[in-house]
């Protein structure tokens, strides 16, 4: 017997079921801040040093360091899973909804009247247009990676899971590149077409067909057991490290900006944390609006208000560069997520008892018919 | 005395291994046997919770086996934290014991992704039974031994006189008893210098009346029915006092009893359970302190 769903009757404790890395992601990020300004102050030669092999405007070290943190994100898209695409249509239609057609436009507007309007005083007005930036590309994906353990954490069904991220990564695959330019354009930000196209090339549309066949070849000849077992537990450290060095090395170049605006990341923080609640509230209300049912809800809302923080902050630095506001911005994303996201998740669990209820036998059943 | 194990199997490769050393579970008394295998999910690895209902349909077939060997087996697969599913089935099937590997691992790569071991071990209502798996090849891909034995040879229970050891000491007993007459050796820890063993949770005096202590408890189980029971003192660090008492039973399943109290706690038990699952080469048989004694003890 196998068993999508797990016990209604035993009690979790939300953080305590994630693992020791995911559950302190801020206080590895806050470290990684600490790490990399120490670095580029006191130890300069480093970032400049690597700052030298570039080639066809893409730093080589950067580039590897992006690609160990989204080509495992990638490889784990379970892309047969789009075969139950229809098997539960409110559940996608909020999530393709909420994620394409709402969430980049409120990203925008919540960055925009906080860090160009209301954080006016604070923020010089070139340094408020590139954080903008930054939170445009947090919101032009949805989350790939944590959303599973968001799902799990609120007993989701983990068949919906699989297939609302999948789809949402297709659709990222044609609806990122022009969603960006758009809001981009929209506030005035410059950025060559080109470059826009090489980062959705080098970031989403080659690791995402690497990971698709890399998938496909080693389970077909290795078996299951051995992918996940073997293979995508020796990429979970490969992940970890290629995010680590990365903001280490982001950091290094982004001494000054912090040196001098320490309050900015708490700024910055506050509309990327407004925009999670707005659109959870956005797609959980509407799930509960259409008696969706809650296992299939509260993924649906999770992964709007969850960011595919890993792709933002390459594209942030393919676009605006390691030293731009636009990559520190990104990076608030990755401190807020974990406290943020577990506070919505606890929201999602005491209010399990409003939606419709459901069988644990039957979560892989579709939603309708 | 153990009627339903819960096996928390990986089916990795390596991990498939345990499964040659359930048959030696009928040497604690177990019927039944509940398979389990938790697909991982965490931050940033949760792959594998697509393939949650191939690995039913595999746990099935090794169900399958099992039951030509004489046991009663259900079997399920689930994603999630696999701590977490392996205590919160435990408790749901009922187990009356866990049966986990335990694969020695280098120490910075175990604090830095966290040991499933510990967890359990923190948290477990019931008896967990360890066995540690070897790597006899290269990395992680390469080929794994569990150094199982029969389960049914001499005890070696790790007494500490503390109130948390109680139910280990009442386990022990009660297998020595009831499944075989087997030896039980008795063996205390204490450090070099008259202070105080590890394992006794930094309680002074042990040391002294150790020796007296040891054989008054032996012949108190001897007297409730427990029949050839030895007793070793040994001074030093507790790590080696018992892998040497198991070396000189033999073939033995070693006892030890456990608390779970918070961080200095864990980091305590973390020491010597570590110390003990990467050197030994029998199973470990770890009993949580019962509810009453942890009560008592946070009180």
């Amino acid at each position: 017997m196998s068993r999508e769903t797990n016990s209604k009757e035993t009690p979790r404790s939300e953080a305590k079921d994630l693992g020791f890395f995911g559950r302190y992601l801020t206080v590895w990020v806050a470290l990684c801040i600490a790490a990399g300004v120490a670095l580029g102050q006191f130890l300069p030669v480093v970032p400049e040093t690597l700052s030298r092999f570039t080639v066809a405007q893409v730093n080589l070290p950067v580039a590897v360091l992006i690609w160990a943190m989204i080509f495992p994100m990638m490889v784990q898209i379970d892309f047969k899973s789009l075969l139950d695409v229809r098997k539960q249509p409110r559940g996608l239609t909020i999530t393709v909804v909420t994620n394409w057609l709402i969430k980049p436009f409120t990203m925008f507007f919540f960055a925009w009247l906080f860090l160009q309007v209301l954080f006016a005083p604070f923020i010089e007005a070139g340094l408020a247009r590139e954080y903008v930036a930054g939170a445009i590309l947090l919101g032009a994906a949805p989350c790939t990676a944590m959303v599973f353990v968001w799902s799990y954490l609120t007993r989701g069904d983990a068949a919906y899971t699989l297939v609302q991220v999948a789809l949402n990564d297709v659709i990222m695959l044609f609806a990122f590149a022009p969603i960006v330019l758009l809001l981009l354009g929209l506030g005035d930000i410059t950025v060559p077409y080109d470059t826009v196209l090489l980062s959705v090339a080098l970031y989403i549309v080659i690791p995402l067909l690497a990971g698709a066949g890399v998938r496909s070849l080693l389970i077909r000849s290795r078996g299951i057991a051995w992918f996940d077992g073997v293979f995508l537990k020796a990429l979970g450290p490969v992940t970890i490290v290629g995010l680590l060095l990365t903001l280490v090395l982001l950091f290094s170049f982004q001494g000054e900006v912090i040196l001098n605006n320490p309050l900015h990341i708490a700024l910055i923080a506050i509309p990327l944390t407004v925009q999670t609640f707005f659109i959870f509230s956005v797609a959980y209300g509407w799930a509960r609006l259409w008696k969706v049912k809650h296992s299939v809800a509260a993924p649906a809302a999770l992964i709007g208000a969850s960011n595919f923080f890993e792709l933002a902050v390459a594209a942030a630095i393919v676009l605006f560069g390691l030293n731009s506001g636009a990559a520190l911005a990104t990076v608030v994303g990755v401190l807020v997520e974990v406290p943020v996201m577990l506070f919505l998740v606890r929201i999602a669990n005491v209010t399990r008892e409003q939606f419709p209820g459901e069988d644990p036998g039957v979560a892989l059943q579709p939603e309708m018919t | 005395m153990f009627h339903h194990a819960l096996v928390a199997v990986d089916l990795s490769p390596a991990g498939q291994v345990l499964l040659g050393c359930v048959p030696q579970l009928r040497g604690l008394g177990v019927k039944r046997v509940t398979l389990l295998h938790v697909a991982p999910v965490d931050y940033p690895v949760a792959g594998a919770m697509a393939h949650v209902k191939e690995y039913g349909e595999i746990l099935n077939e090794l169900a399958g086996q099992m039951r030509d060997g004489g046991f009663e087996v259900t079997a399920e697969a689930r994603h999630g934290s696999p701590p977490g599913e392996i205590l919160r089935m435990a408790e749901e099937a009922g187990a009356s014991l866990i049966l986990l590997g335990s694969r020695s691992r280098n120490r910075l790569r175990e604090t830095f992704v966290g040991s499933v071991a510990l967890k359990i071990l923190e948290a477990s209502q019931v008896p967990v039974l360890f066995i540690r798996l070897e790597l006899v090849g290269q990395g992680d891909d390469g080929a794994v031994a569990a150094l199982c034995c029969p389960m049914d040879e001499a005890l070696v229970l790790a007494v500490d006189f503390s109130p948390a050891g109680e139910r280990a000491l009442a386990v022990a007993a009660e297998l020595s008893r009831h499944h075989g007459g087997r030896a039980l050796t008795l063996v205390h820890a204490a450090k070099a210098g008259g202070v105080t063993s590890e394992m006794s949770g930094g309680r002074p005096g042990v040391v002294g009346d150790g020796g007296e202590r040891l054989r008054k408890l032996a012949d108190r189980l001897r007297a409730e029915g427990t029949g050839t029971v030895h007793t070793q003192l040994e001074e030093g660090d507790p790590v080696d006092a018992i892998l040497k008492a198991v070396n000189r039973a033999g073939e033995s399943l070693l006892v030890m009893g456990t608390r779970g109290m918070g961080l200095l706690g864990r980091l305590a038990l973390g020491s010597v359970s570590r110390g003990v699952l990467g050197k030994v080469q029998v199973p470990v048989l770890m009993v949580p302190e019962d509810q009453a004694s942890r009560s008592r003890g946070k009180s």
